[in-house]
């Protein structure tokens, strides 16, 4: 009986539940020389033998399913890129093994580049001098997409992202908010089953932020594209990913629910009241946190209290003028994480 | 049928990219045109105070020679503002790489299109050589023939030369000048200003060992009727390193894809 299960469980009929992206084991290394100082330093370093090696990604493993939208975050210089360059196919790895829409990146780069987008918000896939229009054309030829397909889909992006008036304007003269949406246009006018985003909402307005998410939640439900989000911007983050993926120092930290991670680590709400006459306050199952003059905030476990319970009792005890409750920022979770370099004790 | 649609792709954006800078275009045609006036000046001047050919050349091929080195060099030897090196440099190589098309036809197909954009500064430096009666039409049909064929190789010598120096910049990243290095030899050893027949022996020498002549000397060469060691070796000579310059551009990027660095992120 046993035997049979283990049997099914191999079974190719599997093969749809198997993941887009799967990373095993994944080491990346860099060897880099040492620089020779003194004259003709630069010179000198070039014919140099002494190595550092630099391990930026240290046994990272995590399956990414068709359709998920998974946040990729981790403090500057955790691996993320890194992570992400040996998915696309740019870097091979120093050690395990990773495989997109089963194939290996770096092995079958070409072959692997027609399922993949990739967005660098610093960089441009764009080509800098010419019309944008003139990068769609491009990037279909390169792509192979076929030309009424491509007319219908430009014309539907186009729409999409509002990009009528800045068609014909070289790249280089596009606003940052007009590039990043013209560079996830082209990432998605080949249709890429597994889109990558590395921080697309880099020092956008909030206005051009909200529109580059909107767009990013609409392929993703629409389209059914499976996309992995770099950011730093936690409200990227908070707005659009169910699940997380943290890294820090090449090692994952956390994969998960992001309301998993917000329960266990931010189990908590706020409550700020202004009272009519400035006063300590003290009731059962909150603990005052802060006071400002008359403003007091009480912090207290959700999943123990309600939150009614903890008003009732303030409001019993004193003259409220206002109220208000504060969810948790994912922002103060992962602020502590970064800082201690690691998962906090759990406050249990 | 997809290759040639990427090929060709890349081509159109070589192509339009230096016009994206029409000004520049149109003063480097006006250089040109200068240039070829200038050295037409000079040489009969220099021409002035001898009585019969210098080296076995005589006043007019040596102006003829001026004329279709320093149009075919233009043509020929561009420089891509978004060559390799520039790409690496700015971190933007990684984006080359998650392209559907090899690195190394990407950027031959774009340098193409640069030599197909440069192209009407073949009509202006022809154009000025006819104005200042520095060029005779090559004598017979034949003799045409032999320039094409030998042109068209100078092209692929010219072409895999800018190829290999670019592939470089992933090893001299940090070393300032090599460019400026490069464009120096470069123009000298392929005969672009002066032809190697007015070089010292050892200087011919050294010439003749490098590619460069290959790519501008040899077809002018052939034009004017004196192609080095004979026709047939000279355009030999040119294939042999259309295959060695092909080689040692794989062998260079097969390296450089084991150490690709992608500057920053």
């Amino acid at each position: 009986m046993s035997l049979s299960v283990s049997a099914v469980d191999d079974l190719p009929s599997d093969a749809a539940q198997r993941p887009l992206v799967r990373a095993a084991g994944l080491v990346k290394e860099f060897r880099r020389v040492k620089r020779v100082s003194g004259r003709l330093g630069g010179l000198r370093t070039l014919f140099s033998r002494d190595y550092d090696v630099i391990r930026a990604v240290n046994d990272v493993s995590f399956d990414i399913h068709s359709g998920e939208l998974v946040g990729y975050l981790g403090p500057n210089g955790a691996g993320k890129s890194t992570t992400i360059k040996m998915l696309t196919g740019i870097l091979t790895p120093t050690a395990g093994a990773v495989s997109v829409a089963d194939r290996d990146p770096s092995r079958e780069r070409k072959a692997n580049a027609l399922n993949i987008g990739v967005v660098f918000g610093q960089r441009s896939q764009l080509w800098w001098d010419l019309p944008l229009r003139e990068s769609f054309r491009a990037v279909r030829d390169l792509y192979g997409v076929p030309t009424m397909e491509g007319d219908r889909r430009q014309h539907e992006l186009v729409k999409l992202l509002d990009m009528d008036e800045f068609l014909d304007a070289p790249v280089r003269q596009l606003s940052l908010g007009q590039r990043m949406r013209g560079d996830i246009a082209a990432a998605m006018l080949y249709q890429p089953r597994l889109l990558y985003l590395d921080e697309p909402t880099v020092g956008l307005d909030v206005v051009a932020k909200q529109r580059i998410r909107e767009f990013i939640a609409h392929v993703n439900a629409e389209r059914g594209t499976t996309v992995v989000l770099t950011t730093h911007d936690l409200e990227d983050v908070e707005q659009l990913c169910r699940r997380i993926v943290l890294i820090d120092h090449g090692r994952v930290l956390y994969d998960g629910a992001l309301t998993e991670l917000m329960a266990r680590y931010a189990p908590y709400r706020d409550l700020v009241v202004t009272l009519a006459s400035p006063a300590d306050v003290a009731v059962n199952g909150a603990e005052q946190i802060g006071r400002d003059g008359p403003v007091v905030t009480l912090r207290f476990r959700s999943d123990r209290v309600k939150a009614p319970e903890i008003i009732g009792a303030v409001t019993a005890a004193h003259e409220v003028v206002d109220l208000s409750v504060a969810e948790p920022r994912l922002e103060a979770v992962i602020g502590r994480i970064y800082t201690q370099r690691g998962l906090p004790e759990s406050p249990a | 049928m997809t290759l040639v649609r990427q090929v060709l792709s890349q081509v159109r954006i070589g192509c339009l990219t230096p016009w994206a800078y029409r000004a520049s275009m149109l003063l480097s045609f006006l250089v040109l045109a200068l240039q070829v006036a200038l050295f037409s000046v000079v040489w009969r001047a220099i021409y002035a105070g001898h009585s019969g050919p210098v080296a076995g050349v005589d006043v007019d091929t040596a102006v003829g020679y001026a004329v279709l080195s320093l149009t075919v060099a233009t043509v020929l030897n561009t420089s891509p503002y978004s060559s390799i090196e520039s790409r690496v440099r700015d971190g933007l190589i990684g984006v080359d790489l998650t392209r559907p098309i090899g690195l190394l036809t990407q950027s031959l197909a774009v340098q193409a299109g640069y030599v197909v954009a440069t192209l009407p500064a073949a009509a202006v430096g022809l154009g000025t050589g006819l104005a200042v009666r520095g060029l005779a039409p090559p004598p017979d049909v034949s003799d045409t023939v032999r320039f094409a064929v030998s042109l068209l190789l100078a092209f692929g010598v010219s072409q895999l030369i800018t190829l290999l120096m670019s592939l470089t910049s992933f090893w001299t990243l940090e070393v300032g000048g090599v460019g400026m290095a490069f464009f120096v030899v470069r123009t000298f050893m392929s005969g672009a200003v002066v032809p190697l027949w007015f070089m010292p022996d050892w200087l011919q020498a050294i010439a003749v060992a490098l590619p460069f002549q290959a790519s501008t000397y040899t077809p002018i060469a052939v034009y004017f009727g004196r192609p080095p060691g004979g026709f047939v070796s000279a355009v030999g000579l040119q294939a042999l390193w259309i295959v060695i310059l092909t080689g040692l551009c794989l062998w260079l990027w097969s390296r450089a894809k084991h150490r690709v660095v992608v500057q920053g992120g």
